[in-house]
């Protein structure tokens, strides 16, 4: 099965589960899905409303999704909701400091918020540029550290794919932000 | 098959540095609660402690028995606060009406001996919402809900929503100081749409007209103004429904609740 046969349409349903699965759904996979978005290019502040949507879509259907599946089932949903997020929505690229999400203990001073929000702004236009598929494994084992295998299942591909995209992946990526420090310090600008 | 070392462990370098910024990204503290609100899934409180999360993920607290459960939580181990009743209130999500009974929906019924803020101020540090991924990063799966039976004065009513026997308001019906914990907010939110659910359309309302007024951080105000929404249009105030409806549409447009708002808008 494609990985896009498990991107179920963006369309609430009343909660088909018991509650205890519902809180359990959300409350394992939250951040996963809500990180996952923001990789994908869901800006900082409609992030929670996009998780949301994933959560209403996939509560509607949780009874057909078999058991430790739940993951992988968010997965889908989640690139279905974030694709159709981000043709509406577009992206935020530029938002004010104090909307940052920088809740890392312990709390970082003002200075290391400035340069961690710098740092995501550099990523998240780094990530944007890279081919959807190459991005996708990317995200799921550097940010999420999920294994080849696990990624392998998540997207539904064979594991020797799953290798090759990141491989891949990974040489994209340093190669890009290798481009962006050269024209940094060309420049004489901070990314 | 050996993965290769992530990027992000080389601890030097841009390539490291900006891996490391991404992966440190959070949730906001209440874009979970939020979720769960906007499930319908009602007295639960997601709260997590930063010192644990990491290994325990969130802990699942009972807005009633938050005093009792939650005192001594924050710091705690990995342990997971007791969940005495997880109840599904009513579907409130994208279209759907609060208010139209859901087979096998029930609401709790809370009769709070104490008004929320009773939650101890080390439960109120620890209310914040810290999930985590559940493969790479917390390899413990949670533990199985409602499993301790709860002491008798935190004990939750679940009712069937159709039926259910709304109990009348403590006098205190929210609490007062700034910075209120979630719980004390999802509690006014679950008592609102209990009060809706069992038709109680205007009491409902004076419920959750106060709650801009009484909790400065507002962390679950379209659901609140979603309800607030729907309580007019039961009681045929509609020039106050659209009115509701356009300010979710203008403060929070990309809301599952604004879908259902622009709908009345261009009824």
């Amino acid at each position: 099965m494609p990985a896009e046969a498990l991107a179920v349409e963006e369309q609430a349903c009343p909660p088909s589960a018991s509650p205890e699965r519902i809180v359990g759904l959300v409350r394992d996979h939250y951040a996963f899905v809500w990180r996952l978005l923001r990789r994908l290019g869901i800006g900082e502040g409609d992030a929670d409303d996009a998780a949301q949507r994933v959560f209403l879509a996939a509560a509607g259907r949780l009874d057909g999704v078999e058991e430790g599946r739940e993951r992988a089932f968010l997965y889908g949903v989640a690139l279905n909701v974030g694709a159709r997020a981000r043709r509406s929505l577009g992206r935020r690229r530029e938002e004010p400091l104090e909307a940052a999400g920088e809740r890392a203990a312990p709390q970082p001073n003002a200075e290391q918020l400035l340069e961690r929000r710098q740092a995501r702004a550099l990523l998240d236009r780094l990530l944007d540029e890279m081919p959807e598929d190459l991005r996708v494994v990317f995200v799921l084992f550097e940010l999420e550290e999920l294994s080849t295998p696990q990624i392998a299942e998540l997207c539904n591909i064979p594991t020797g794919t799953a290798a090759s995209r990141l491989r891949r992946a990974r040489e994209d990526f340093e190669e890009r932000v290798a481009r962006a420090e050269a024209r940094r310090r060309f420049s004489g600008d901070e990314p | 098959m050996t993965d290769p070392e992530r990027i992000s462990k080389r601890g030097a370098g841009l390539a490291a540095q900006l891996l490391q910024a991404g992966a440190d990204e959070q949730p906001s503290e209440g874009g979970a609660q939020r979720t769960l609100v906007a499930l319908g899934v009602s007295g639960v409180v997601l709260t997590s402690t930063s010192a644990v999360s990491a290994a325990a993920g969130a802990k699942l607290t009972s807005v009633v028995s938050s005093g009792a459960a939650m005192s001594g939580a924050a710091g705690a181990s990995a342990t997971i606060g007791v969940l005495p009743a997880v109840a599904l209130a009513k579907w409130i999500g994208i279209g759907v009406v609060a208010g139209i009974g859901v087979a096998g929906a029930a609401a709790v019924a809370t009769a709070p001996s104490e008004p929320p803020r009773a939650v101890s101020s080390a439960a109120r540090a620890a209310t914040s919402v810290r999930p985590q991924p559940a493969m790479p990063k917390s390899p413990a799966p949670g533990p199985p809900l409602a499993l301790a039976p709860a002491p008798e004065a935190s004990r939750v009513l679940v009712t069937p929503l159709a039926t259910a026997n709304v109990v009348d308001p403590p006098p205190a019906a929210f609490p007062l100081d700034v910075g209120a914990p979630l719980s004390a907010e999802v509690a006014v939110v679950d008592r609102g749409r209990s009060l809706l659910g069992a038709g109680r359309a205007s009491e409902a309302l004076a419920q959750l007209e106060g709650y801009e007024r009484e909790f400065s951080e507002a962390r679950l105000l379209p659901e609140v103004l979603f309800l607030r929404l729907e309580a007019y249009e039961r009681l045929g105030r509609s020039s106050d429904a659209r009115r509701i409806a356009a300010r979710l549409v203008r403060d929070f447009p990309k809301s599952p609740h604004a879908a259902r708002a622009r709908k009345l808008l261009t009824d």
